[in-house]
Parts: structure tokens; C-alpha cells; sequence
């Protein structure tokens, strides 16, 4: 199951690398749509995928936190340790393939 | 004819407290008014008036209230240092300790905050607030709202225990209503977006529908930006039907594939796989026991109509023959 892997679209990749920016941070839907620029249509599609594949885990908000600043809980979510190793690889692999275009793209232009 | 204009503003005040105050008094108001005047010269209210418009509004009601000279005094001057680059010192050079110590008294003080049992202050900040209450719509969204919480939290219990019951009610109703029409404008605005969001998240499984509204309302309520959460809400909305084949996809996968599993592990199945595989290796295999099922279906059709016969001994074998050829593809 964890062999899986989302499509590692340019979004995707996106998303990965906020989330891995500091793994330890938890970070909600909109704050990912500020973060990363991306519209929400585009994100929770791409965090329900990567959620199933046990990339991501996701918590509500404690009530200790958000019944006193008087606000409904929010969902947050944080990449889990196999989705941060499985997220560094997968990225570190498009960035090769991005490399290796780009090299055949200049001998194909010399 | 700008001068003319001002001092008409001052003389209804002055006629109005001609009666109660000495000619002193009077002369002592005007100069105030004139000062005030001079000093607000150029600054405009957000309603568009020009600013002196306020301090005599709340120096009318001061004196409507039968205030003191010193009150009404303090009431033309409120918001000259606030607002001014007027000094305490000109202004006690001018009108003395009295009328000054009130006006910086005034300045300093924040409703719920501070000095809570000094009754002139209090008493020109509920004049002050019931003219600006009465052109509120002119502010800014976020400062009527804050506005008018602090009204009928703070300042509508003072005005009771001061008893002016008029100035309390006023205030209340002046600050409900702006609330309600703030409520409506919020409401009106987001009420169809949410409501949209509700009915296309109908289409997702009913467990990931109640988690991901609870998640996105919760988003949407606090975010402060009205026009980025419409942006995300309606985002959302038009990747409803993707969001929901996804999460259907995945519940049918958890639920089924399991099932599919096992039943292609277990003996009948895998036996009959295993047959059937070994039939389609072969065209020969395969024909053997498709072309018996060929001529009983030509013959069953020639009974009724040897037309429809010849059509189906031209058109049978080509189906038969692509559709082992699928399966052929498929078992490999």
C-alpha cells in the first residue's frame, strides 16, 4: 500500500514541499491555500489522496484551543514519518527528471 | 461667507442655553465654538460634513440635557487634542483648569477601561457616542461592528445608572439595529454560497460529506476576508464533483475490493480461471466449444427467418472472435 504513489503533479509537488518545510507543523486548508497560492478545488482533492495513501494524517483542533477564542474546530493536517520520507524521495525524483529534461533539452539545442 | 456660514452653526446652541446661561457664559461658548472651529478647520466627517458639525451636535445635546457652561464647553472642545494639533497649555490659557482637566479627562478616557465612576466624562462620552451612533453608516464595517458592541455593552448600562433613560434607549436601539443590518449583510452575502456548498457536498459519501463540511465551515467561518472565503467556498463547490468520485472510488475500494479478493482466491473460482485460461490459450480450444453454440443460434434463427440467419452467420463469428480475444487479453 505505501508503495503507491499520488501523481506527482507540479500542485502535488507544491503541497509537498510547504507540508515538508517543517514537517512538525500542523497546517489548515486555508492556511495551505495562502501558503502555497493554489486554489482550494485544487488542494483538498490532492489532501484527500494524499491522505488515503497515509502520506498525510489529519486531527481536529483541540477544544482547549479553539472553544476560548470562540471559533468552530479546525481540521489540521501534518505530513506522517513515512509520507515525510516517501514526499522527500518522490520530490527529489521529479526534481531529477525535471534536471534530466532540461539537460536533453540543451544537447538537443547544441 | 465661510465665516458666515460657521457662526450660524454656533447661534442655535447659543439661543438655546440664552435663558440659563449668563452673558458671560455665553461669550465663554462662543469662544469655544470658535476655537474648536479653528482648530477642526479642513477636517471633514466621514458623512461628509465638515468635522465642527460633531462637537456642537454633542454641545446641543449637553445643553438640552441642562448641562453646565464647563460641560458644554468641554462638549465644542472634545476632540480638539485628540485630533488637533492643539496643546493642553493653549487651551488652558484660554478657558482656564476646569474646562481643560475635562477636556483631557474626556481624551484619556476608553469606555470599560479607567475612571469608571467619573460622571462627566462619562456623561459627555454617552453624548459623544449617541451623534456618532446616528451617523454610523458612514464608518467602516469592522469599527460599526466594534462600535456598537461597545455601545450596548459599556456604554447603554451607564447611561441607565446615570439615569437618562432617552439617551439609553437611543443608544440601544441605534446600536441593535446597526448590528442587525450588519447580521443581514453578512448573512444575505454567504447565506447562498453556503447553501450551495451544503447541496453539492450531497453528492460525497455521507461520512467524509459531515468531516469535510465541518471542516470547510469551519474554514469559512474563521477566515475574516469575506471575499477570499467566498473564493474558496466557491472553488470548493466546482471541485465538488471530482472530490466526490474520488472519495466514492475510495469507499467502493475499501468496501469491495476486499470481497473481490477473496472470492478470486478461493478453489471454485481459481479452478475455473484456471480452465478458462487454459481454453482461450487456444483458437482451436476455444472453437470447439464456441462453434457448437454458433450453430444451435443459426439453426434456432433459420426456424423463424433464413434471412436473419445468413446475417448472423456473417456477423456472429467477428464478435465471438474479438471477444475472446478481450478475454484473452484480460487473463494473460
Amino acid at each position: 500500500m505505501s508503495r503507491k504513489m499520488p501523481r506527482m503533479t507540479l500542485q502535488t509537488q507544491l503541497i509537498l514541499g510547504e507540508l515538508l518545510a517543517d514537517p512538525a507543523r500542523r497546517i489548515h486548508g486555508f492556511e495551505l491555500c495562502a501558503a502555497t497560492g493554489l486554489r482550494s478545488g485544487t488542494i483538498y482533492p490532492i489532501l484527500v489522496r494524499l491522505e488515503e495513501l497515509g502520506w498525510l494524517d489529519s486531527e481536529w483542533e483541540a477544544p482547549e484551543v479553539h472553544v476560548p477564542a470562540g471559533r468552530p474546530r479546525r481540521r489540521y493536517y501534518r505530513l506522517s514519518e513515512d509520507g515525510a520520507a516517501s514526499a522527500r524521495t518522490a520530490l527529489r525524483a521529479a526534481e531529477a527528471g525535471r534536471l534530466k529534461a532540461a539537460a536533453r533539452l540543451r544537447t538537443a539545442g547544441a | 461667507m465661510m465665516t458666515g456660514s460657521a457662526q450660524s452653526l454656533v447661534e442655535p446652541l447659543l439661543a438655546q442655553v440664552s435663558g440659563r446661561f449668563s452673558q458671560e457664559e455665553l461669550d465663554r461658548v462662543r469662544h469655544a465654538y470658535d476655537v474648536a472651529a479653528r482648530w477642526h478647520e479642513g477636517q471633514w466627517r466621514k458623512s461628509g460634513q465638515r468635522y465642527i458639525v460633531h462637537p456642537v451636535a454633542v454641545a446641543e445635546a449637553a445643553a438640552a440635557a441642562g448641562l453646565d457652561c464647563t460641560m458644554v464647553c468641554a462638549a465644542l472642545l472634545h476632540d480638539v487634542l485628540e485630533d488637533t494639533a492643539c496643546g493642553p497649555e493653549y487651551l488652558r490659557a484660554e478657558f482656564g483648569e476646569g474646562i481643560t482637566d475635562l477636556v483631557e479627562r474626556l481624551t484619556a478616557f476608553r469606555p470599560g477601561a479607567g475612571a469608571p465612576d467619573d460622571d462627566q466624562v462619562i456623561m459627555l462620552t454617552l453624548l459623544d457616542r449617541l451623534h456618532n451612533m446616528r451617523t454610523i453608516q458612514y464608518v467602516a464595517t469592522d469599527k460599526q461592528l466594534s462600535k456598537s458592541r461597545e455601545t450596548l455593552d459599556l456604554l447603554v448600562p451607564q447611561a441607565q445608572r446615570l439615569g437618562l433613560p432617552l439617551v439609553a434607549e437611543e443608544l440601544q436601539e441605534l446600536a441593535r439595529h446597526r448590528l442587525d443590518v450588519l447580521a443581514g449583510q453578512a448573512g444575505g452575502d454567504m447565506t447562498a454560497t453556503l447553501c450551495a456548498l451544503r447541496l453539492g457536498s450531497l453528492t460525497m459519501p455521507a461520512p467524509a460529506r459531515t468531516r469535510y463540511l465541518e471542516e470547510w465551515l469551519a474554514e469559512l467561518r474563521t477566515s475574516v476576508d469575506r471575499r477570499s472565503c467566498r473564493r474558496f467556498a466557491w472553488q470548493l463547490i466546482l471541485a465538488l464533483p471530482r472530490l466526490s468520485f474520488m472519495l466514492r472510488k475510495q469507499q467502493w475500494d475499501d468496501r469491495y475490493a476486499t470481497i473481490v479478493h477473496r472470492a478470486a482466491a478461493s478453489p471454485p473460482w481459481r479452478y475455473g480461471r484456471k480452465a478458462l485460461c487454459w481454453v482461450l490459450q487456444s483458437q482451436t480450444r476455444s472453437w470447439v466449444l464456441l462453434a457448437p453454440l454458433t450453430a444451435w443460434i443459426v439453426i434456432q434463427t433459420a426456424q423463424g427467418n433464413a434471412g436473419t440467419a445468413v446475417v448472423t452467420v456473417i456477423t456472429l463469428p467477428p464478435v465471438l472472435c474479438a471477444a475472446v480475444k478481450w478475454l484473452q487479453d484480460r487473463l494473460r
